[in-house]
């Protein structure tokens, strides 16, 4: 229940600060937005009559909130459709891509992570590669996957959104890209934990290496390693937005990019709620099956 | 303390004197048009040319002011106000703390590039404008460390008997907290300038920036569009990026 309040009241923040910044600290952005696209004074007194700008602020802010519980995010400035019918078509290639990337990643990251503790030249390879893919930028990694796989190899197509070919690369890339954080705390766990009491124990009794690896250290080092897959929603959402640029995907990252340079406000304001709701919405998952997993935490 | 210097510290004092001396540097001009476009790398063009036919090498010098340049003013704008703001919510009476927390959760709830695209949206697209936006959506995050590093050491004994001997807040915090957190906070410094460097491209890359300030994102972006006649424009400027960011986070490995 506790976690049930804090999920809402989070929501409600990051909803209550997306109104302040976007509807008042522009003042009358929305204004001069309409007189670039050539509106006359009253056709712009009419729409902002329309939308509810000229009344006062608390109003606005009530009707807004309001709307949110209705699933109402108000008017596009530049399609004049409503913003939940813009950003719709969208969602569904973006969270394919987010959660295939976060699948992904949080498998390759694992297993890197447990690549890392072998001593020899695995190890040091698999550590190399974490500390480069950390440094990485996601915009460069893509375009140099389309050089190599699309353009000289001519293996899979380089833009484009349906299919499951053109999923491919930017799944690649991105989850390279979220991989590192995973893979390292996997490994500075796994370090940890291959000492431990309850390791000790079971190597004591006999049980072979393998055996103590699956069902004792594993079990125990995955708890940190959810939270930390789970915190990066973040690192996901921001690479979206890159790869969908960079491979030409018409997904929500886009649409956020584009609604920011021709500044839509409502647009980008219901993108920030959004995404505050798919990130909580992960945490709380990744928080229950942590719980699942080690019986060591007691709610 | 002495510490030994190695690569790390050598290879971003190396982007640092090259983004300083640039002018010094660079073989050509950055942005005069030679006859030869898209040659690739040679003696004459160390880092062959772009599809105007500039020399590759000196934009990317160039080009390394602008990046270092925003990612020094964000990294600025996040520590400054993080960093206090971190210090108040880690010593806030208990009441206040559990709002506190909400109120943090929210902002780090949407991701920092999102953030910082939010905020383009209200101030306009610029390499300012991107400094600042890139710096204020890491406030939130250094707050959040500092604030972990506050909690760590608020309940140490050398504190209690500072309040013991009726120190007041003020140089408790000054003189026990500060000191101790220190090297987190120096540490951490280094992890968000490497944020900045990545960020403040990526958002130049993807066309936030200015018309004719090439930092490394924009020549990237350039390069895109002559991937296949030309890769090394597209090559040499992530080069750069991948590099100083390594050698910052090498940096920060060696500081924890």
């Amino acid at each position: 229940m506790r976690r049930v309040l804090d999920f809402v009241l989070v929501i409600w923040l990051a909803a209550t600060l997306a109104f302040m910044l976007l509807r008042v600290l522009p003042g009358d952005a929305i204004s001069a937005q309409l007189a670039l696209s050539g509106a006359s004074r009253a056709e712009i007194e009419a729409i902002r009559d329309d939308m509810g700008l000229s009344a006062p602020l608390s109003r606005q802010y009530l009707s807004y909130i309001g709307g949110l519980l209705r699933g109402d995010m108000g008017y596009s400035l530049t399609s004049t459709l409503p913003v939940v019918e813009v950003i719709a078509p969208r969602l569904l290639p973006t969270l394919i891509l987010a959660l295939t990337s976060g699948v992904c990643a949080a498998v390759g990251g694992v297993l890197i992570g447990a690549a890392c503790l072998n001593t020899g030249g695995v190890g040091r390879i698999a550590r190399a590669v974490v500390n480069l893919s950390l440094s990485l930028p996601i915009y460069w990694t893509g375009t140099l996957a389309i050089i190599v796989f699309s353009s000289w190899l001519g293996w899979l197509p380089s833009s484009g959104t349906h299919g499951a070919d053109r999923l491919i690369l930017p799944v690649l890339v991105l989850s390279i890209h979220v991989m590192a954080p995973v893979a390292r705390v996997t490994y500075a766990n796994l370090r940890q934990i291959h000492d431990a009491t309850f390791v000790r124990v079971a190597r004591a009794k006999g049980l072979p290496e393998l055996l103590i690896l699956r069902r004792h250290i594993l079990r125990a080092a995955l708890g940190p390693v959810i939270a930390v897959i789970a915190l990066q929603t973040g690192f996901l959402l921001s690479g979206a937005v890159i790869t969908e640029s960079v491979f030409a995907r018409s997904g929500v990252g886009q649409l956020l990019l584009v609604s920011t340079l021709d500044r839509d406000y409502p647009v980008v304001q219901g993108i920030v709620v959004l995404s505050a709701v798919f990130y909580m919405l992960v945490n709380v998952i990744a928080d229950w099956s942590t719980r699942l997993l080690d019986p060591r935490i007691v709610s | 303390m002495m510490r030994r210097v190695r690569w790390p510290h050598l290879l971003v004092l190396l982007f640092v004197l090259l983004a300083v001396f640039a002018p010094q540097i660079s073989p050509h001009d950055p942005a005069t048009i030679h006859p030869t476009i898209l040659a690739p790398p040679s003696s004459a063009h160390l880092f062959g040319t772009d599809a105007l036919g500039r020399d590759l090498f000196s934009r990317v010098l160039y080009g390394g002011r602008q990046t270092l340049g925003v990612a020094t003013v964000a990294a600025a704008v996040a520590l400054a106000p993080g960093l206090l703001l971190g210090v108040l919510w880690g010593i806030a009476p208990r009441p206040l703390v559990p709002s506190l927390t909400a109120l943090f959760s929210a902002l780090l709830a949407v991701p920092g590039l999102l953030v910082a695209l939010v905020l383009l949206a209200v101030i306009g697209r610029g390499m300012g404008q991107i400094a600042l936006a890139v710096g204020l959506s890491q406030i939130a995050m250094v707050a959040q460390v500092t604030r972990g590093a506050v909690v760590n050491v608020r309940d140490a004994p050398y504190i209690e008997s500072a309040h013991a001997i009726g120190a007041t807040p003020r140089h408790i915090i000054r003189r026990y907290v500060l000191p101790n957190i220190w090297p987190v906070v120096v540490a951490y410094a280094g992890v968000t300038f490497s944020y900045s460097v990545l960020n403040g491209a990526a958002l130049s890359f993807l066309g936030l920036g200015e018309l004719g300030v090439p930092d490394w994102g924009v020549i990237l972006a350039e390069g895109r569009a002559v991937f296949n006649a030309a890769p090394w424009v597209s090559i040499f400027p992530g080069l750069a990026i991948t590099a100083l960011v390594f050698a910052v986070n090498a940096l920060v490995d060696r500081m924890l």
